[in-house]
């Protein structure tokens, strides 16, 4: 299945989603009066068009990190910006794919994709078009009229991520989305989204907990040491803005190499078997 | 095939019920047959048949009992019960949703709801009919104001139980808060407050008799406190009857109305 027209997917200005987190941290404080360091300092610039794949042990604070740059939390000390500009709440601007699937009952799937523009009154034609468009997009033109909780989570994901991109956000967050899936419908979706974001390189960041994933998807990869969250590892990656996909890539011994390289960052954290260090429990 | 087996227990479920049924009415004819005790205090189910032919033709120049036929008894209810739960849904759910979202509103008002819903309707009675009069204004009060709490606070626990998920998808989709109330937070009450609703119905219904005790005819709860005086114990019976039935058949409706209106009940 080939995209359709995307050219109003294109961010409009090289700066309008530059991400910057200065300083950033989060503290919470339980009911005891004790506070738990979450995340943090942490200081940030991701570059338009990136695809930053956050990796890190669980309870590390990146689903806290995602939550601030979405505008759900507002951090404890620094600052979060996008575009320029600082977040403070949620906006269709950067939109939010979460890990569960999350699709309103009430309503079809096309309603749930078409939610977001009539919440801000895009016309019912023009809406009409952009929803078509997008389930070509994730291949689900055929379960339009269909209930969320008639499809398999899998597809659920994919329609969120419609949802998602049907605002034409200018950064996507991505939150463990594929964690939930078997295997083999994790490794479809992740094509899938490549497929995407190589076609409109909208802003992603994308929290995961597996390396794998991460070098196979990500521009440039964050290792996250355990709580309170730093960044112990930042590096760039090539896979993803090649036109290479699926064994081709995950047998290239640079890709090996890369994920063996990043996998060692978690290991402390981590305690598995280094033979295989890649290996999640599913 | 397991569709057979289902269906052939829905069939014996209701042979067993159909029996316990007859069984029922074997034991009264039989009791009352035997005159076991006097007529006044367990009449025949014939004299209880009787008043309720009687209840819906013209005998002796009179229509039905104490001057209306059954089904104008029923209607004139049905009409106070639908007011009285009628303005409870429309108060009782903005109520609720103001009480869920606004923390100075709830630490006022919900010690409110809470006193006025553990009042025994008859309590407060008397003063719904000073103020009001004897006529219906009072017994619509009186409904309503016992139909209101189970509406307000069943809007309460399902806002409080709507997955944060939802509302945080609404925000970052572009929604203003108002329009996560009204697109968000109120579909995905629907299942707790049909179970309000239900409770609500319910409540009025067992009130309805209390609020009919005062110039209650016509009025099937009227029909019912009236045969005290006359030790018409067929008549209170044929009432017990016909109020059963009608809350059996009201909840029957809401079920199905929910069934319609909440397909992914039981699903997400």
């Amino acid at each position: 299945m080939s995209a359709p027209g995307l050219a109003g997917l294109t961010p409009s200005a090289p700066t309008a989603s530059r991400l910057v987190l200065t300083g950033v941290e989060q503290r919470f404080r339980a009911k005891d009066g004790s506070t738990t360091h979450a995340l943090g300092p942490l200081d940030l610039d991701v570059v338009d068009g990136s695809f930053l794949a956050v990796v890190g042990p669980s309870g590390c604070g990146k689903s806290t990190l995602l939550r601030l740059v979405a505008g759900f939390a507002q951090p404890t000390a620094g600052s979060v910006e996008v575009g320029g500009r600082v977040v403070d709440g949620p906006s269709p601007d950067r939109g939010v794919v979460f890990q569960q699937p999350n699709l309103y009952p009430w309503l079809s799937v096309a309603e749930n994709v078409a939610f977001g523009l009539k919440m801000r009154h895009v016309p019912r034609a023009e809406r009409r078009a952009i929803v078509a468009e997008h389930l070509e997009l994730v291949g689900l033109a055929d379960v339009a009229s269909r209930r969320p909780y008639e499809l398999s989570g899998g597809m659920q994901q994919r329609v969120q991520l419609a949802r998602v991109l049907a605002n034409r956000p200018s950064v996507v967050l991505m939150d463990e989305p594929f964690a939930a899936l078997d295997a083999i419908t994790r490794e479809r979706l992740q094509d899938e989204l490549l497929r995407i974001w190589r076609t409109h390189r909208t802003t992603v960041v994308f929290i995961t907990h597996s390396v794998d994933e991460a070098v196979y998807l990500g521009t440039r990869v964050l290792v996250m040491s355990p709580r309170p969250g730093t960044i112990v590892a930042d590096e760039p990656v090539t896979f993803s803005t090649s036109d290479q996909a699926g064994d081709a890539v995950r047998d290239d011994p640079a890709f090996i190499e890369q994920r063996r390289r990043i996998s060692a960052h978690l290991r402390p954290a981590r305690n598995q078997n280094p033979q295989n260090p890649q290996k999640e429990s599913a | 095939m397991s569709t057979d087996l289902i269906w052939r227990r829905r069939i014996g479920d209701l042979a067993l019920r159909l029996g316990a049924v007859a069984v029922f009415f074997g034991l009264w004819w039989f009791v009352t047959d035997r005159g076991v005790w006097s007529e006044i205090v367990v009449p025949k189910p014939s004299s209880v048949w009787e008043r309720f032919i009687q209840s819906v033709t013209v005998h002796d120049d009179v229509r039905g009992l104490s001057g209306y036929f059954l089904w104008e008894h029923l209607w004139a209810s049905a009409w106070r019960l639908i007011r009285g739960v009628g303005w409870a849904i429309v108060i009782g759910i903005p109520l609720g949703l103001l009480l869920a979202t606004s923390r100075p509103v709830r630490v006022v008002l919900e010690p409110v709801i809470s006193f006025i819903r553990s009042l025994p309707p008859l309590a407060y009675f008397s003063l719904l009919i000073i103020w009001f009069g004897i006529e219906d204004a009072s017994k619509v009060w009186l409904l309503f104001l016992a139909a209101l709490a189970p509406i307000a606070l069943s809007v309460i626990s399902g806002v409080e139980g709507v997955r944060t998920d939802w509302v945080e998808a609404a925000r970052s989709l572009g929604a203003s808060r108002l329009q996560v109330v009204g697109h968000t937070l109120l579909p995905a009450i629907l299942p707790e407050l049909f179970t309000g609703l239900r409770l609500s119905i319910g409540f009025a219904f067992s009130t309805i008799v209390a609020a009919e005790t005062v110039d209650g005819i016509p009025g099937i709860g009227g029909l019912a406190w009236s045969t005290k005086k006359f030790l018409q114990t067929d008549v209170a019976i044929m009432c017990v009857l016909v109020i059963g039935v009608c809350a059996v058949g009201i909840d029957l409706l809401i079920r199905t109305l929910e069934r319609r209106l909440v397909p992914w009940k039981g699903r997400v």
